[in-house]
Order: structure tokens, then sequence, then C-alpha cells
């Protein structure tokens, strides 16, 4: 995985960049969905 | 107009001042490198990164910054930022490690001026809205700097400045955090669905804001305009609120925007007026989010801010015809200030 963002950034090629960008966005999405849901539940506690 | 007087002397709102200008110079040095890219053959791969690696990490970054608040993201942004132009201006690597470097930067500070004023305000939303302000006048200001003769250098002690307004702003975060403050949503409402109508609102606002029909704007100083009167609109969101209630301003500015944003295409004051109630909504979606999520300010923020590149991140790809712009204004627009409506308290919060 590192060694696709670092070639991608390296190499700059714009299709492998782009690619890397929306898995590491979907990812962020999916874990900020996660704590929000964790938060939610410990609110209310 | 006392009430006005009270709000913009409240407490702790020199914390909001001072992360204004913070906000302000983050922008001047991310819109001038951005600019200074432009030129590049990857004209349109670049600012879909910028967007994406400053505004989605946010709500990480935040959630890391509610969870350890020792940590000082505001110096870790500085010292990226400081990272980033370097790079540009001195070494000759592939210009994505700085835009990488940038973008990051700009997250952290983001955070620190969102956790700041959220926690030093007392549930009020001026500090934060002045903070947000900020950021307006720094893209414009960092665009046209960057059509100058001036070298990237220059911006390093521009950004070494920001470092006492930093530190005066610390001086506020001695006191406990008082984000319970914020009750400003419909108890009756479940958080879930508060959470995804306010970030429906936050997504929608950032498709309309590039949406927004201005055939007037041609010159610099008509770009000054718009942007200045952006940032007015997102202070005033703030101030209006704290002095007249949150629910009365989020409809009625929604709502008022309308037929400035459509008869304003080539009338320029028209639409700098449609422009400013439009940036209204900005602080009032990031206070509905913190009433939801009072313990985590960073992870609310963070949340605003994926909603403003999910909204943004369209316009890389689809282009709609002028017609269809106007009617998604009018239709959303009353979506927007239909839903608000619902999920904003109305007696409490109004003054």
């Amino acid at each position: 995985m590192l060694k696709w963002i670092f070639d991608s950034i390296y190499l700059e090629d714009k299709f492998l960049l782009f690619t890397v960008c929306v898995v590491i966005i979907l990812a962020i999405i999916i874990t900020t969905g996660i704590l929000v849901m964790k938060e939610l539940r410990s609110e209310k506690c | 107009m006392s009430r006005l007087k009270d709000t913009l002397t409240s407490e702790n709102i020199q914390c909001g001042y001072a992360y204004f200008y913070i906000h302000f110079i983050v922008e001047i040095v991310c819109f001038y490198y951005l600019s200074k890219l432009s030129n590049s053959s990857i004209v349109w791969l670049v600012p879909f990164l910028y967007d994406a690696f400053a505004f989605v990490p946010q709500s990480l970054i935040g959630y890391i910054s509610d969870k350890y608040p020792k940590i000082k993201m505001s110096f870790i942004g500085v010292i990226l930022l400081l990272l980033g132009i370097s790079f540009f201006s001195f070494m000759n690597i592939t210009k994505f490690v700085s835009l990488f470097l940038i973008c990051f930067g700009n997250a952290f500070l983001h955070i620190s001026g969102a956790e700041n004023t959220l926690k030093n305000s007392h549930g009020k939303l001026s500090h934060s809205a002045i903070f947000v302000s900020g950021g307006s006048f720094g893209v414009i200001t960092g665009r046209l700097l960057a059509k100058t003769f001036l070298s990237a250098w220059i911006m390093i002690p521009l950004i070494l400045t920001m470092i006492p307004f930093i530190l005066y702003a610390d001086t506020f975060n001695n006191k406990k955090s008082d984000c319970n403050k914020f009750n400003y949503v419909n108890g009756h409402i479940n958080a879930s669905l508060v959470i995804i109508i306010a970030v429906m609102v936050v997504i929608i606002r950032g498709y309309m804001g590039y949406g927004i029909p201005t055939s007037w704007n041609k010159t610099v100083i008509e770009n000054i305009l718009l942007f200045s009167f952006m940032g007015i609109g997102k202070a005033l969101g703030g101030i209006l609120s704290d002095s007249f209630g949150i629910r009365k301003i989020a409809i009625l500015s929604t709502l008022f925007a309308i037929p400035f944003l459509i008869f304003g295409d080539n009338i320029m004051i028209v639409s700098l007026i449609g422009v400013m109630f439009f940036s209204m909504t900005m602080s009032i979606t990031l206070a509905i989010l913190v009433s939801v999520l009072k313990k985590t300010p960073g992870l609310a923020f963070g949340l605003t801010t994926i909603g403003l590149f999910l909204g943004t991140a369209p316009i890389f790809f689809i282009k709609i015809s002028s017609t269809l712009n106007i009617i998604m204004i009018i239709t959303m627009s009353i979506l927007c200030s239909f839903l608000l409506g619902t999920i904003l308290r109305g007696s409490d919060s109004d003054a």
C-alpha cells in the first residue's frame, strides 16, 4: 500500500494518484462514520 | 444594535479574532501555492487533491485533537506549511510532496482554530464564525499575490507571523471546555438523523457555492468584492445567530439568498447580497453538529469539511446548464431551509 502511494507521488502518474486519493478518502470517510457512531453511543451513556 | 455590540465584545471573542488572522494567512499560503501550480499540466488534479487532503482528513485530526488535547495541532500545522513552502521554493523534488505537506498543514491549523474557538465560546457561534470568515479574505489575497513578482519564500516570514497569534489564542485554553453549552438542536430528533441532515446541508451548500451565477465577475476588484462578501456573510451568520436566534437566521438567510442569487447574475450588488446571505449557514451547521457531538468538537468540524469536499467534488467532473443550475439553487435552498428549520430549536436559542 505504502509503495503504491509513494510510486504514485514520485512517478506523477495522474491515474494512479487519483485512484490512491479516492481509496484514502473512502477509508477516512468510513472511519469517520464509525467514530461518529461510537461517539453518539458514548454521548447517550 | 446593542445585541450586536454585546456579541462582538462577548467573552473570549479575542480568540476568534486571533484565529481570523491565522486562517487568513493559512489560506494566503495555500492559494498562493495552488495558483503557482495552476500553470502546470496537472491543472485539474491539483485542486482536486488539495480539496481531498486539506478537507477530508480533518475529521481524523479533529478526533485525535479531541482525545489528546495536549497535542499542539497549531504548531504541527505551522511546521508542515513551512516544510511545504520550503520544498516548493528550494528543493527540486516532485510538487506533490509539497502539495501534501501544505494540505496537511492547512488541515491541522483548521482543527486547531475550530477546537479553540468552539471550546472557548460558551456555546456562542460568533467565535467560530469569525475564525471561519478569515479564510475567504485569504483565498483572494493568495491568488492575487501569486500573480505578482513575489517569490514563494516570502510565504515563510508570513507563516511565522502566525506564531504570536497562536500563542495568544492558546492563553484562552486554561479553562475547561464548554461545548456542553451548545444546545441548538431539537431534542425530539434522533442525533444520527441530525448529523445526516447537517452534513447534507453542507454538501448542498458546497455544491451550490460553485454554481452561483456570477457573469458580472470579470475584474480583480469584482473578484475581491465577491470573496469579501463571502467572508462577511460567514462572520455575520454566527454574529446574527447569537444576537437574534439561530433558527430565525438559518431559515431567513437561506430563503432571502434565493432571489438575490438568481437575479444577480448580471448585477453585482444584488449578487453580492445573495452571496452574503448564502454564506451565513456555515457556522450554523457547525453549531448543529457540535450540539450532538459535544465531547468531540474537532470531529464535528471535520464532518463539515467532509461535507464541503463531497459538495465540491462533482464540479470537477460534471457541468450543468444554467437553467438547471437555477432550478437546483431554488429547490436546494428551500430544502435546506426546511431541514434547518426542522432540526433547530426555536424558543431557547432565540434572543
